[in-house]
């Protein structure tokens, strides 16, 4: 009697674990585990925001995902927020883009001037006085800035990057 | 055993063949890797013991050549020589304690000649033992190595720029 009350729930437990066929279930666990890999591998990168220079647009410590195809076919484009890769994709900036290949771009009085007209930058709350020296972008070229313009110029950084640093578009 | 079961098993073994190989016989590209992590470790073992501090000042700087110029980028001046180095990495670690470093994404490509060019990035994390916030300053750093009786060591650090 004893032992038959203990092994309902040893089977009980097994089933839930393994389930009702254990071979279908490793399939289906390796699979699952598989995709996932080359989903958050080369498709969709996780990433946790540090710092505040994107404020107000994403706070400190708030996660996102990357999409590592969005300029795969189309090439970025104004207003995109980005990840810019430094040695790899470990460690990225997140950025929004400004200034397009072959343009100009300044900064005078904390106004960003592209090919010398002010931009118009709703997602921007607070402004210092930022001077920038003029920057004509190269055809492989975006420049990047993050949203807080707050900070002092010197804790911020932003400017020109190379296409092939731009490891894709934040998606949310 | 069935077939099914022997296949895995033979693919099993090849796994396990190929990893002990690795482990055993590391590749130059593997050696500078782990090498660099070890840093990493030694780096962040921090201590305030007055014997150790001297200690861990040696063990840090057997990762760089006696020679070692570290070019942080305009603004800072360079720094000379093995030394001058350890005494700083070691100086620094007690103050700080909630400081550690991380060495991610590095990529190294060796030359015949035994020196290799390592790509890296650096995330240097910051706790405030106050509130517990964490903050990063990441940096890409290029490396030159060279090896020198049989070690990888590093002869030339300079930063990297992401932006122009």
């Amino acid at each position: 009697m004893a032992s038959y009350t203990a092994a309902v729930p040893l089977s009980l437990t097994r089933r839930i674990i393994f389930g009702r066929d254990p071979r279908r279930t490793a399939v289906r666990v390796i699979a699952l585990a598989g995709v996932a890999f080359i989903t958050f591998t080369w498709l969709l990168t996780p990433i946790r925001t540090q710092g505040d220079s994107m404020l107000p647009t994403y706070r400190s410590d708030t996660f996102n995902l990357v999409n590592r195809l969005s300029y795969a076919v189309g090439r970025p484009s104004r207003g995109d927020i980005v990840a810019i890769r430094l040695a790899g994709p470990s460690v990225v900036y997140v950025k929004r883009i400004v200034g397009l290949p072959g343009e100009r771009v300044t900064f005078v009085k904390g106004v960003l001037h592209v090919n010398g007209t002010p931009l118009d930058e709703p997602y921007v709350r607070h402004r210092r006085a930022w001077d920038t020296p003029e920057l004509t972008l190269s055809p492989q070229e975006y420049y990047v800035v993050g949203d807080n313009r707050g900070m002092p110029a010197g804790g911020h950084s932003f400017g020109a990057v190379d296409r092939g640093r731009i490891l894709g578009k934040v998606l949310f | 055993m069935r077939r099914p079961t022997l296949v895995l098993a033979a693919i099993a073994v090849v796994i396990l063949a190929w990893l002990s190989w690795r482990m055993l016989w590391p590749s130059d590209e593997q050696r500078i890797h782990r090498r660099l992590q070890a840093f990493a470790a030694d780096f962040n073992a921090g201590t305030t013991e007055g014997l150790g501090t001297v200690t861990r000042a040696a063990k840090i700087g057997s990762y760089f050549t006696d020679d070692i110029v570290v070019d942080l980028g305009p603004g800072t001046p360079p720094i000379h020589g093995r030394d001058t180095l350890a005494g700083m990495a070691a100086r620094l670690q007690p103050r700080t304690a909630a400081f550690t470093v991380e060495l991610v994404d590095i990529t190294p490509v060796v030359h015949d000649d035994g020196t290799a060019d390592v790509s890296l990035t650096t995330a240097f994390k910051r706790q405030s033992l106050a509130t517990g916030e964490e903050s990063i300053d990441a940096r890409e750093l290029a490396l030159k190595m060279k090896k020198v009786g049989g070690e990888w060591r590093v002869m030339r650090v300079t930063a990297v720029s992401a932006f122009r």
